[in-house]
């Protein structure tokens, strides 16, 4: 190749990129140093080329996308289009291929569009993201003139026509972009540049200025009435915020990865200075303001596109919409709802409450100067106004609206309107709960909930019809509290730990200005400070016996109370995210409704007699039996058999089992597989008992890729032990059929021999390339209780789910000589919660100290080494 | 380094794309191919007619990257290749030795 002619610029170059990369290892302020960074690069290069051995004639450089813009990371590509006029002339060509080959080789990724002025045109007319690339061009070096005269023409392409379209196109490109990073996996780890309110909010926001205003400067669209002086101030800050997190993670990271995901959402956090105090975690406390950050550029955004759009169509518009005058006075404008003089507002800030009342009255929507009117006159919200019965029963007319009720309500959260109305509402704004479980943040959960109350009433929804939770909602008679339960009942967790307690602390307060009676008082107090006791109930204890039903009956007293609970349970649950609401979690719960719902009916708190419905199973199977021999068989066999075994299975299951149990004379094992509801499948396992059985099976189970919920194990004096598995995840649900054969293979050759078993879980043990990726992790916790249970001790294990946990525990508990009754197992995200009902090896309780000591550090120690 | 290679449905390329371009991924080969797998020459019913599917046109994705970026280009592959079908296709890591830049001969890492 020639003499390296720009040798000296690429040093240059990178000198400029390893300061910065150096810099930003600690939070500098961002905005300022992309921009920096930019100049210095466009300097670099501007110097470099002039001085290059070239004629300026003909061709130029200009800077476009993001180093147009002037704002870049280290990390960050250089958009380069070079213009030419007609033919590209040779020594040109030679001069460009020098030119970008040396930035690559110095380590600069480059976008890079060579063209003539006139294709150039056509791409931009073909490709809307070349046009919205093209719209920040900046010029760098060649000759100015034929720059400025194609960017003159450019702009002046923009006719009031191309300009309608031109936001058309915009705000299109813009929900595609929403709808994309609007989903699940994106709302816990935030994409910096796409994101719902990232980066590229801001450029949209350029862009349309640009084009239609013909302007670079904010200032030019807060003339224009498109932006107000707030709202600037917010996008600034926010950029600025952007910037830090986006320069400090690609620093981490060492690369450009746009997408805040846990592991560096910590790290990141630490170094914008976030620690970790008492109220939550650093990482906590630092996405808050991330999404604090985020909602107001999306909003602002929206706002803007709005406005902008209004403006380039008015006419068109003004003439079709139906004006119309409502109370208040409001002006209805086709569907957009006005303050008719906004200064009236602060005279009788009422008014602020009856506009969102009217607006879910006539189904309309807020002008977005409407939401700028509400925000700007918060502060004349006064505590006399907040307690107004007119205004608070505006407030509940609006929650119980099953129809308007989310909408309007979000509206309120976000003009910030309904933390002025509710005060405590202000600590859970934006409030993160730093894990795999919790979806949304805890403001936004709370709507959600009422907007699952709203759902259950009109029994749309398939998977709740089968709960028959329209009936139960009907029978409520204290509707306005469960509203008011599901709006508060995580109020508590702006303070820290035990957040329903807390929560029940404020209610007083809360009672005041609602001006809720004594009883009313109450009842929300109780729906707040017990909403989690059915879900930890239901997932946690064993539904058979009757000491954790009685308990509950016992705490809640009454059935208007269970059944406010109830519902309020199943909102959260499913308000929360898909980790939290399966099929599972919804049979459990109907079960434990209905056995408290007989408790509270029978009154007393004595227990049914056991002795008599046992009896009455046994006359039912009995009945199923046709042979006499058969029948006087099965009834030795019931007479062995323990009551919680017969009170915990249906007739037929019972006699299938005696069924599997009679083909065990012959064979080593039996294993019978059933779909149950939704993607779950039972498996029955009947064997000779041995110990660590259980252990073998949860082990074989793992192998296969199945997640097990629950276990019943039944163990007959005869030797014999049935073991009811509940499973799901079937790792590929159009071949179960294979996968149950391998299954009992497996488990018959590894009880046949066990140094085969050995062999298949050192198979499954080699460690993988693919290890689970990093997420935030709790720490484990065993807990150890004697009194859930007359009969068993009940052991909880809290650890993070990996693949093999339950099996490592089970297998500690098995050398423990601990044997397993009963388990449990819930998987909330990324946690596990593993309950087993255990007894030592003579069927008694443990009891004592020192073995729970025993057992807590022995399990600690393996979920240590799991890895 | 480790070559990540991706066998999936055609119309699931984009996401794919897009999916690791987020992850920072530079370059990428990407050829059609055919073939099957557990679903051998799978027989479906067209308008009431029996085809025999022998091989079924599917892409291929090649990347390699260094070790520690395996986990999330796998997971980021799959996720967007799922469709919970059968024929979603198939990811295979494999070691790779050396890398060399053609035109200036860096190597290693760096010629990624």
């Amino acid at each position: 190749m020639a003499i390296p002619r720009f040798s000296a610029l690429f040093r240059r170059m990178k000198d400029l990129r390893q300061a910065f990369e150096n810099e930003c290892s600690r939070d500098i302020p961002g905005l300022l140093a992309a921009r920096t960074y930019a100049t210095h690069i466009e300097d670099s290069l501007q110097k470099g080329l002039t001085r290059a051995d070239i004629s300026q004639d003909g061709w130029c450089l200009a800077a476009v996308g993001g180093f147009g813009r002037g704002e870049l990371s280290f990390k960050s590509d250089l958009d380069l289009l070079f213009l030419h006029q007609n033919r590209l002339p040779q020594a040109l060509e030679g001069f460009l291929r020098e030119l970008i080959y040396g930035l690559w080789d110095a380590g600069f990724e480059v976008g890079h569009v060579t063209s003539s002025v006139t294709g150039a045109r056509k791409l931009v007319q073909e490709d809307f993201t070349v046009l919205t690339n093209h719209l920040e061009a900046r010029f760098v070096a060649g000759d100015s003139g034929l720059f400025e005269n194609w960017r003159t023409s450019f702009l002046k392409s923009f006719g009031t026509l191309s300009r309608r379209r031109f936001i058309r196109s915009l705000i299109e490109y813009r929900q595609s972009r929403m709808q994309h990073y609007g989903e699940s996996s994106y709302l816990l780890e935030p994409h910096i540049k796409e994101g719902v309110g990232g980066l590229r909010d801001l450029h949209t926001l350029r862009w349309a200025a640009i084009g239609c205003a013909r302007g670079h400067d904010v200032g030019d669209l807060v003339e224009r009435g498109w932006l107000i002086p707030q709202e600037t101030v917010w996008l600034d800050q926010a950029s600025d915020f952007l910037w830090r997190v986006r320069l400090q993670l690609h620093q981490i990271t060492g690369r450009r990865q746009d997408q805040l995901l846990f592991p560096e959402q910590e790290q990141v956090a630490l170094r914008l200075g976030f620690r970790d105090v008492q109220q939550g975690s650093a990482a906590e406390a630092f996405m808050r303001l991330y999404y604090r950050h985020a909602a107001r550029i999306r909003r602002t955004t929206s706002f803007f596109l709005e406005r902008v759009e209004e403006a380039q169509g008015k006419t068109f518009r003004l003439r079709l919409a139906r004006k119309r005058v409502l109370p208040g006075p409001f002006l209805l404008e086709g569907r957009e709802l006005h303050f008719m003089d906004p200064s009236w507002v602060c005279k009788d800030p009422r008014l602020l409450m009856q506009i969102f009342w009217q607006a879910a009255r006539s189904d309309a929507h807020f002008h977005h100067q409407t939401g700028s009117v509400i925000r700007e006159n918060l502060a004349c919200l006064t505590d006399e106004v907040r307690s107004d019965p007119v205004v608070v029963q505006q407030f509940l007319d609006i929650l119980m609206d099953p129809q308007q009720a989310f909408r309007v309500l979000k509206v309120m959260l976000e003009t910030g309107f309904l933390e002025s109305f509710i005060t405590e509402f202000a600590g859970v704004r934006y409030k993160v709960q730093y894990d795999f479980y919790h979806l949304f943040t805890v403001d936004e959960h709370l709507l959600k909930t009422i907007l699952e109350l709203h759902r259950m009433g009109s029994g749309a929804e398939e998977d709740l019809a089968q709960l028959r939770l329209a009936d139960v909602l009907e029978q409520v008679e204290n509707r306005k509290v469960l509203f008011l339960s599901a709006l508060f009942h995580d109020i508590g967790k702006g303070v820290g730990k035990g957040h329903a307690a807390h929560g029940a602390k404020m209610v007083p307060t809360i009672a005041r200005q609602f001006g809720l009676t004594l009883n009313e008082t109450e009842l929300l107090t109780f729906l707040i400070e017990k909403h989690l006791i059915l879900a930890e109930t239901a997932l946690k204890r064993d539904l058979m016996d009757e000491k954790p039903i009685l308990r509950c009956a016992f705490e809640i007293g009454d059935r208007e109370k269970l059944r406010l609970l109830y519902l309020l349970t199943i909102a959260d649950s499913r308000a929360t995210g898909p980790g939290a609401w399966n099929v599972w979690r919804a049979s459990l719960l109907q079960e434990l409704f209905l056995k408290i719902d007989r408790a509270l009916v029978r009154g007393e708190w004595s227990r049914e007699d056991l002795q008599e419905q046992c009896d009455a199973i046994q006359r039912e199977i009995l009945g199923r039996v046709e042979s006499l021999p058969e029948k006087e068989a099965v009834a030795r066999w019931l007479d062995q058999v323990s009551f919680r075994y017969l009170l915990s299975q249906q007739p037929e299951a019972i006699l299938r089992h005696y069924r599997m149990e009679r083909h065990l004379e012959k064979q080593i094992l039996v294993v019978e597989t059933q779909r149950a509801e939704g993607e779950m499948w039972q498996i029955t396992v009947a064997t000779r008992d041995r110990p660590g059985l259980f252990s073998m099976i949860t082990g074989v189970l793992w192998v296969a890729g199945l997640n097990i919920l629950a276990a019943d194990i039944f163990t007959r004096p005869s030797g014999i032990a049935l073991d009811i598995l509940r499973v799901e995840r079937l790792p590929d649900p159009l071949r179960s059929r294979e996968l149950f054969q391998k299954i009992t293979k497996d488990l018959e050759n590894s009880l046949t021999d066990r140094s085969n078993f050995v062999e298949l879980m050192a198979a499954k043990e080699k460690p993988s390339l693919l290890q689970q990726r990093n997420v935030p992790v709790a720490e484990d916790r065993i807990v150890i209780d004697e009194d859930g249970s007359d009969f068993y001790t009940i052991i909880e294990v809290y650890t993070w789910d990996r693949p093999g946990v339950l099996h490592a525990i089970t297998r500690t508990l098995y050398e423990l000589d601990i044997s397993i009754q009963l388990a449990k197992i819930s998987t909330p995200g990324a946690q596990v919660a593993d309950v087993f009902y255990v007894t030592d090896l003579e069927g008694n309780k443990l009891v004592r100290q020192e073995i729970h000591e025993r057992i807590r550090a022995r399990l600690l120690g393996c979920l240590l080494q799991t890895p | 380094m480790k070559k990540i290679e991706a066998i999936v449905k055609p119309f699931k390329l984009d996401d794919i794309k897009d999916k690791l371009s987020n992850l920072g991924i530079k370059g990428m080969t990407v050829s059609e191919v055919r073939g099957f797998g557990r679903q051998k020459g799978h027989t479906e019913i067209y308008r009431g007619a029996e085809y025999v599917v022998d091989f079924l046109p599917k892409i291929k994705i090649e990347v390699v990257v260094p070790d520690g970026q395996v986990p999330e280009v796998v997971e980021a592959i799959r996720t967007a290749a799922n469709t919970g079908k059968i024929g979603d296709g198939k990811i295979f890591v494999i070691p790779v030795e050396e890398c060399v830049r053609i035109r200036t001969g860096e190597s290693g890492e760096q010629a990624l």
